[in-house]
């Protein structure tokens, strides 16, 4: 079950509009290696996972992701405050304004909508696991890419905390999967699915 | 191209703090007391600095449960954050429903909203 708690994750306090850059930005929103995506793919995995510590961790990696996409959501919504028709037009941001106006829809760069086909939930926890150490290091890439075209200290900065708690879930599936192929025959661990066969 | 990553390795970058406010590692050792005197700007530091601590710690125990260092330090945080969220709660507004002021105005509402300007 969850609860909402009244804060962000890390601090965001962006003093200058920038439409240009809240339109890269949401990709980290809606993208297909963003954190909607990684959230949606923790939290479906987790029902699978024969190891309780992985079911746990998938649980709370996605819950924090959850904290992640708020966090991109609430640059975007600083990042396009009070902007001019003018300015508007002039930060490329003139197409996303047209359907949404300045409010926050998950679409990625090109302003294509978030598709759920960009993650996978595979009912088999080996597989599972490799593809979320494949997801965050996407979604470190992708931190690395706006981190060379972020200027700005105030967008910069939450954008390496992001940057920085992806490699930390990597280390933590690379964990989990040493922790569930521990438990099975280390001459197979393909012998059988520990989360379908018994 | 300056890549300035922050040094400390779980994310949280302490480098744009004032001199008002308080040093993640001097935070365990605040007491109640302590606790009362400090304003809300601070509190609220605080309450993220601490929270976050817990989120990456316990991630770090799920895959690591039987880390005795890694136990101490939770059980540390854990105390002091609940006095910080107390505090919070009281002084500054409630982090959580359960925690709404519900006198004569249900003060969940009350704004700011997180993603405006903190």
């Amino acid at each position: 079950m969850w609860n909402y708690e009244k804060r962000l994750i890390y601090p965001v306090n962006i003093k200058q509009p920038d439409p240009k850059m809240a339109k890269l930005i949401i990709d980290a929103y809606g993208g297909p290696d963003g954190e909607l995506g990684a959230s949606l793919r923790y939290l479906s995995q987790r029902y699978s996972m024969p190891c309780k510590e992985v079911a746990g961790l998938l649980t709370d990696i996605g819950t924090e992701e959850l904290s992640h996409l708020e966090l991109v959501c609430a640059m975007v919504y600083q990042l396009t405050r009070n902007l001019t028709p003018a300015e508007i037009e002039e930060g490329g941001f003139a197409p996303y304004y047209i359907d949404h106006t300045t409010g926050i829809y998950p679409v990625d760069a090109s302003g294509v909508p978030y598709n759920t086909v960009a993650f996978q939930s595979k009912g088999d926890p080996i597989t599972d696991l490799f593809e979320d150490m494949a997801a965050e290091q996407k979604a470190r890439t992708g931190y690395d890419n706006l981190l060379r075209l972020a200027k700005d200290y105030d967008v910069a900065d939450p954008l390496r905390f992001l940057r920085q708690r992806e490699i930390v879930h990597f280390q933590r599936f690379g964990e989990a999967l040493r922790i569930t192929t521990d438990k099975l025959d280390s001459n197979n661990f393909y012998a059988f699915n520990p989360a379908f066969d018994k | 191209m300056n890549r300035n990553y922050s040094n400390c390795n779980c994310g949280y970058n302490n480098n744009n703090t004032s001199n008002s406010m308080i040093n993640i590692n001097d935070c365990t050792t605040l007491d109640a007391d302590a606790i009362c005197r400090l304003d809300c700007r601070q509190l609220k530091q605080l309450v993220m600095e601490l929270g976050f601590t817990v989120v990456d710690l316990t991630m770090y125990l799920d895959t690591h449960p039987d880390d005795v260092e890694a136990l101490a330090y939770f059980k540390r945080i854990k105390t002091v954050n609940q006095l910080v969220r107390k505090e919070y709660n009281e002084k500054c507004g409630p982090l959580t429903a359960d925690m709404a002021g519900c006198d004569d105005y249900f003060n969940w509402v009350a704004p700011p909203m997180p993603w405006e300007n903190c």
